[in-house]
């Protein structure tokens, strides 16, 4: 019994007040580092860094750039060419203008400088706004208008749908200044106060989806209470004693703020649509501190002596769930093989709280077991016969384990082999990506999926393809984009 | 006289007091003919005159061309960008060296000024024309001319608040801190008053043939000028609105000028939310070093030397340096009639870009 193990298990229980100083001590640094915790996705942190998509988006941010809200104003009746419905998109590109974070320079619409019609004159070329320095709101006006359009190809297919009830206003924000969920809330209330009778606004773009995640951060968080709460329920239907629901509970709690703690300390801003994985670790750390727990009411039965009883758990688990841990923390680390910079922060984050459920779930449990009251129900837990949940529960595992010995354990092959067939047969024909219009995150009745559906009705549509020249010697006056074959290529 | 060209400082102190705004809100002399050259406030009292001045001589000189290099550097520190182009200015009023107060004809014109592209060879003749009317609550003209269209273009007069090449920083209403006609910006407001530290003198490079400056600091050591600074005794602050702009993104501008010359230090824009949008900054110098100078007829050659345009919030940065000379042999000239002929017609743009 004087193994490494029991003489580390011995050397934690012996020295119990120095354990409780290191965990106080520890807890407090990291809980100190919560203040910096940050749920925040950064765009070109989603991508690999050596994608070419992202590349270029860093080299070229005025071309393509994804961080784009569009908004479809649509006429209910008749087309856009009145001055009630030009009056409001003016108002609306001066007012998304004001966003916080917006890229002024890029600002696209009927109403903008930059949506030009060109027309000969004796002089040469003439290129003017299709809209003057105000709204049309004569007559007159608006024909003037209508016909600057019709001179205008890249308007009539990008900025007017081609039954004129709609028109696109498109804002392109700075990836570094833009905070989604303040952005989102500013435009989405340009857009709900532009509705009215005659007018339908539709919100979309990559940025607006990412608000809708934002959005939707309170009803996640809510989702996490109700799963934690109902592990600690079953906890407590499950053991029905303070010290089988406390250690779990506490020991996940201060493995949790560990885990936060170093994300922020290390200014590690976490994505939220990856908060999932946060909540497996907890559950993971409950299933650990369980086992232990099971362990030690066996051990304590036998000894009668809580400390005694801690400390001889400790060396039997020690080995058992330090390996475990090691597996899921290792396979979280792995994960940083991807050159995703939100992926590697992901890792960092994840495999460090799930390593330090080792010191969490082999050492301060037992120092909780060692302290907290002793179970008054022990018979009824680890009793063969006993009746009621415990007893049910082992009959059900005793009953699954049939099917693993003897002449069932053929059929059970069996059974599994054809599971596993079919498994693999549909797992081959997962469509990876995003199969739906708009984005699988979300219902397709969604406000998003609707507005995406609506624009890509009226429009080429919100993700459209560009392709990109880039001169490796801008020097060079017979460079490929000059060359004719390829102009006709690309026309 | 360091601080500024000689004959434009001696106009300024031989003219004192001889301008006055008309009903239009033009400067013009007493008797209500254009502004004769210098300074027409050199004692100014309120923003308006500070402004007034600035807009009505940039360069200081009665005709200039520029040689310029152009970097266009990302938030990263990369030169994604990198430019010749010319600048030409020639003023047909307010005169001080060329022959005639006012070019005969022409007297209705405040300032031609163009900028042409020669590198890369994806710009190479890309170039604008802008002829400014002296009444300045007038757009100016402003003509373009693309080599792949090889026709004259001619754009929205209020189109000033957009970059003229990809990855620039500087708006055409950024030039010298006062790029648009004086009464299409409004409010003018003294607000402040204060030492600076500013480039006022030390902006050219005589270490280098070609007046090449070096750079410091950013991401690799490439975003900003060396830049020798100096304490500005008082610089007055500036505020103006873009009033005659219903679709600029600017809120405000803030200009510092220098009280002794009022020479524009530099610039901060703010958005129309009231955050930092752009900062424009330069150095200016005499073209005199030791036994190395640059003459401008009798006298050294005063000018600037480099500029930063620095978009705050993308964090994109455009430095420009003025060189001795360009590709296709273009070098810097001042004072000179030929500036007219060779940079500032419709015929000289479609000439450069062929």
């Amino acid at each position: 019994m004087n193994t490494i193990r029991n003489r580390i298990a011995l050397a934690v229980l012996e020295n119990r007040k120095t354990a409780w100083f290191f965990f106080i001590a520890v807890t407090i640094f990291f809980a100190m580092g919560l203040k910096n915790v940050e749920l925040k996705t950064i765009f070109s942190d989603l991508l690999p860094k050596d994608d070419p998509f992202i590349q270029v988006f860093k080299d070229h941010p005025n071309f393509g750039n994804p961080l784009t809200f569009t908004l479809m104003v649509k006429t209910k009746s008749g087309d856009i060419y009145n001055s009630e419905t030009l009056a409001k998109v003016w108002q609306l590109t001066r007012d998304i203008d004001l966003s916080p974070g917006v890229d002024h320079d890029q600002i696209l619409s009927i109403a903008s400088a930059k949506a030009r019609y060109a027309e000969a004159t004796p002089f040469g070329i003439d290129a003017q706004p299709l809209m003057g320095d105000s709204v049309p709101v004569t007559d007159e006006d608006i024909a003037q208008f209508k016909e600057n359009v019709r001179k205008s190809p890249n308007a009539q297919q990008f900025l007017i749908s081609g039954d004129e009830t709609a028109t696109i206003i498109s804002a392109t924000f700075i990836e570094q200044r833009l905070d989604y969920g303040v952005a989102f809330k500013f435009v989405k209330d340009l857009a709900d106060n532009a509705r009215d009778a005659n007018h339908e606004v539709y919100m979309a773009g990559q940025p607006a989806l990412t608000g809708w995640v934002y959005e939707y951060q309170h009803q996640m968080i809510g989702i996490f209470a109700i799963t934690l709460g109902a592990l600690v329920i079953a906890l407590i239907l499950y053991t029905q004693n303070i010290a089988g629901v406390v250690t779990p509970v506490f020991a996940s709690m201060v493995a949790a703020i560990w885990g936060f703690g170093f994300a922020g300390w290390m200014k590690l801003p976490i994505e939220p649509l990856l908060m999932i994985v946060p909540l497996l670790l907890i559950a993971r750390s409950f299933s650990h501190c369980v086992q232990f727990t099971e362990r030690f009411y066996e051990v304590f039965a036998q000894v009668g002596d809580k400390v005694r009883a801690a400390g001889i758990t400790t060396g039997l688990m020690l080995a058992p769930s330090i390996l475990g841990i090691i597996t899921d923390a290792a396979g979280i680390f792995l994960i940083s093989i991807a050159p995703i910079p939100a992926m590697e922060r992901f890792s960092l984050f994840c495999g460090f709280w799930a390593m330090m459920l080792a010191p969490t779930g082999v050492f301060l449990a037992p120092l909780l077991l060692s302290v907290l009251p002793a179970p008054k129900n022990l018979h009824k837990i680890i009793s063969e016969e006993s009746g009621g949940v415990h007893g049910r529960v082992k009959s059900v595992l005793a009953w699954i384990a049939t099917f693993s010995q003897g002449k069932r354990a053929r059929y059970t092959a069996v059974v599994v082999v054809l599971i596993a067939a079919f498994s693999t047969y549909h797992a081959m024909r997962i469509q990876i990506g995003n199969p739906v219009e708009g984005s699988n995150l979300l219902w397709e009745d969604s406000e998003y999926n609707v507005s995406v559906a609506k624009i890509n009705q009226h429009f080429p549509g919100v993700n459209t393809l560009e392709v990109i020249l880039e001169a490796k010697d801008p020097n060079n006056s017979n460079r490929v984009a000059r060359q004719a074959e390829t102009v006709s290529t690309i026309s | 006289m360091k601080l500024s060209p000689w004959e434009y400082l001696e106009a300024s102190f031989k003219n004192r007091g001889q301008a006055k705004f008309d009903d239009k809100g033009n400067v013009v002399t007493l008797d209500g003919k254009p502004w004769i050259g210098g300074m027409p406030f050199p004692d100014a009292k309120n923003g308006l005159e500070l402004f007034a001045g600035l807009t009505m001589s940039w360069g200081r000189h009665d005709a200039s061309f520029y040689a310029i290099r152009e970097y266009d550097l990302s938030r990263e520190g990369k030169i994604n960008y990198q430019y010749e182009n010319g600048w030409a200015e020639y003023a047909p009023t307010g005169r001080l060296v060329l022959p005639g107060v006012y070019w005969t004809g022409h007297e209705d014109k405040l300032r031609y000024q163009s900028v042409f592209f020669s590198e890369p060879d994806s710009v190479r003749g890309t170039s604008y024309l802008n002829i400014w009317h002296y009444d300045q609550n007038k757009f100016p003209e402003l003509y373009g001319y693309i080599p792949d269209f090889k026709r004259i273009r001619r754009f929205p007069t209020d189109q000033r608040f957009e970059p003229l090449v990809p990855g620039s920083s500087l708006y055409l209403s950024d030039a010298w801190a006062a790029g648009d006609p004086l009464h299409t910006w409004g409010n003018y407001k003294i607000v402040s008053r204060g030492p600076m530290l500013a480039g006022v003198s030390g902006g050219w490079n005589s270490a280098s043939e070609s007046w090449a400056h070096t750079t410091h600091g950013g991401p690799k050591g490439e975003t900003f000028w060396d830049t020798d600074v100096e304490l500005v005794p008082e610089a007055i602050a500036v505020d103006a609105e873009p009033t005659g702009f219903p679709r600029a993104p600017v809120g405000k501008k803030r200009v510092w000028f220098d009280a002794r010359t009022q020479l524009p230090l530099g610039m901060v824009s703010f958005d129309r939310r009231g955050e930092i949008f752009r900062s424009f900054d330069g150095a200016y110098g005499l073209y005199e070093d030791g036994d190395k100078r640059v003459m401008d007829g009798k006298h050294p050659y005063w000018s600037w030397g480099h500029v930063h345009a620095f978009d705050v919030q993308t964090g994109q940065m455009t430095r420009l340096e003025q060189m001795a000379s360009m590709s296709g042999g273009h070098k810097m000239m001042v004072n000179s009639q030929d500036i007219y002929d060779r940079y500032l017609t419709n015929g000289a743009l479609r000439r450069l870009g062929n």
